[in-house]
């Protein structure tokens, strides 16, 4: 039993863009708020970062939204 | 040489060190000055060496007391030093820091991380070097650099003769030049301390020091596999007596690898990461 291979794993998908998008909220201003870098958000947003569990609570509470709500598994 | 010229290669070195070089590229950052300093030192013994490699000349550090010329140029590089270096402290209000960086001197994380969380702050925000961190760029940038390693030290250790020694030198200087031109291109994070950077930046270090360690053990062990057929062929040979063996090194011979291997164990974080953002950036829609 080891760990699953990138592709083996499911994607974590998110709507991080569209929730903050519709509070208002920059890039900037998001990642000030959770205490990461603004390019992180980016990195985030389009999939090529999983956040830790710690930070995706951060962001949820930051947007107003349930963790589950912004992130979920994509199985293939 | 005399001790008197030792001196004054000394002092025309510092002089170049602490009105040139340290306050254009060190300005008030006490480590990237330390790691100069290091690099300039180590210049100076380049500089001297070729002079007097294998003399039996001694020189007279205090009356009654002569040293070869290695200990004579470091011990007089320091005395020289020492004035300058408080008067840059001084002049730029630096000692508060010195201190405060004097007190972890040699804990792990100060002698790994080579760029100071200031720093690290300025390169995430930059804009200025940002053609430096296009993917062309930094594709051609890790081959350039990784050609430039292999083909100048094959160079130098292929010539060997010590009138060669002056090219050892602009080697080293164009090791330093791809180090600073990498490490800007990854915006200093495989160099930087944890602290200085988020959980992302953190997780996508420590993946390159992964793949960094695997290609520094592959050169390491290239280098002593190399060394075993040395002796395997010694032993063969009609002169060989199976356990005595001699490998005579010149001094660029001895620069070439010694930078071949300080040169990898600065580059190779960052060249991995610049090479993988390269790839990143390219395959982005």
């Amino acid at each position: 039993m080891g760990r699953k291979t990138r592709e083996e794993e499911g994607r974590v998908a998110n709507q991080v863009e569209a929730i903050r998008s519709e509070s208002g909220l920059t890039r900037q201003e998001l990642a000030e708020q959770v205490g990461v870098h603004y390019q992180t958000i980016g990195y985030i947003e389009r999939g090529e970062y999983s956040p830790s569990l710690v930070l995706a609570l951060r962001i949820a509470e930051a947007l107003g939204a349930q963790v589950e709500e912004l992130f979920w598994l994509e199985e293939e | 040489m005399t001790e008197i010229q030792i001196l004054g290669v000394n002092a025309a070195v510092m002089v170049i060190a602490y009105f040139i070089v340290y306050p254009r590229f060190g300005g008030d950052d006490l480590k990237r000055i330390a790691w100069l300093d290091l690099a300039i030192g180590l210049m100076t013994l380049g500089i001297l060496a070729p002079f007097n490699w294998g003399s039996e000349n001694n020189y007279t550090l205090l009356p009654n007391w002569d040293v070869s010329w290695w200990i004579f140029a470091i011990v007089t590089y320091g005395v020289i030093e020492l004035p300058l270096f408080t008067t840059y402290l001084s002049r730029r209000g630096l000692w508060s820091s010195y201190k405060e960086s004097m007190r972890e001197p040699f804990s792990m994380s100060a002698l790994t991380s080579t760029a100071s969380n200031k720093s690290v702050h300025k390169q995430l925000v930059d804009t200025k070097w940002d053609w430096m961190r296009k993917p062309k760029f930094m594709r051609r940038l890790v081959i350039a650099a990784n050609l430039w390693m292999l083909g100048a030290t094959t160079f130098l250790v292929g010539v060997g003769d010590n009138k060669w020694a002056s090219l050892g030198l602009l080697h080293v200087a164009a090791v330093f030049i791809f180090w600073s031109m990498l490490r800007t291109s990854v915006r200093l994070i495989t160099d930087a301390r944890d602290e200085a950077l988020d959980e992302r930046m953190i997780s996508q270090r420590n993946k390159t020091y992964f793949t960094a360690y695997q290609l520094i053990s592959t050169l390491i062990a290239t280098l002593l596999t190399g060394l075993m057929v040395f002796v395997i062929l010694q032993d063969s040979g009609a002169d060989g007596d199976g356990f005595n063996y001699q490998l005579n090194l010149t001094w660029p011979q001895v620069q070439a690898l010694f930078w071949l291997i300080w040169g990898y164990i600065f580059m190779a974080p960052s060249m991995v990461m610049a090479w993988r953002e390269s790839k990143r950036l390219s395959n982005k829609p």
